[in-house]
């Protein structure tokens, strides 16, 4: 009779980009990339990938930095325009 | 700088005065803040960024970020929680199942 098991070739779950990587709101470069370069808005989680709880404290730590000073609103900081894009969007 | 260093032991010796236990402060750098801060009848483009880490209870903060509002060399004053390193870590993005995209939900 066959035995009832879990799949064994079920694929590790996908990990978001951010799966191992603590959010901190002092990291300005890790934040901008997750923000448009023009506008300054933070990107949505469709277009960022990344899983629940990981997009929720980003956007916490962007607006954290926003109040304390540390990351400009209307734009990205210029020093960061040229990061890896993490982001699946096209301009 | 001077200045500075007169700033941050009048805020540590305010925070000690009120049972605060100062576990360590950092420099951020001075660096050109990221937008112009009007600030006690001052347009500031540049600032010191210090952090202190701190043991304090909670009754402190309101009374210091009055004390702070009224220094003059401090821009923008700001308390906030140590992160707590989480328990579990993240197990990934799990695709959400097709009965849970059927019920209503707040979102």
């Amino acid at each position: 009779q066959p035995m009832q098991m879990e799949n064994p070739y079920k694929d590790p779950p996908k990990r978001c980009v951010l799966c191992g990587i603590n959010v901190d709101y002092k990291n300005v470069q890790l934040l901008s990339q997750f923000v448009s370069p023009y506008t300054g808005s933070i990107y949505g989680r469709h277009i960022t990938g990344l899983c629940n709880k990981k997009q929720k404290e980003i956007t916490k730590a962007i607006k954290r930095a926003h109040v304390f000073g540390f990351m400009p609103v209307m734009f990205k900081n210029p020093q960061f325009l040229t990061d890896p894009k993490l982001c699946n969007i096209k301009y | 700088k001077p200045e500075t260093a007169a700033a941050l032991k009048r805020t540590v010796e305010a925070l000690m005065e009120r049972g605060a236990i100062v576990r360590n402060l950092e420099n951020l750098g001075e660096k050109s803040l990221p937008y112009k801060i009007s600030k006690h009848k001052e347009r500031h483009k540049r600032g010191g960024y210090f952090l202190i880490d701190l043991e304090a209870p909670p009754s402190i903060v309101s009374p210091m970020m009055d004390h702070l509002g009224r220094d003059i060399d401090v821009i923008r004053r700001a308390f906030v929680k140590h992160p707590v390193a989480k328990a579990e870590g993240c197990s990934g993005i799990i695709p959400a199942s097709p009965e849970e995209k059927l019920t209503a939900r707040k979102n």
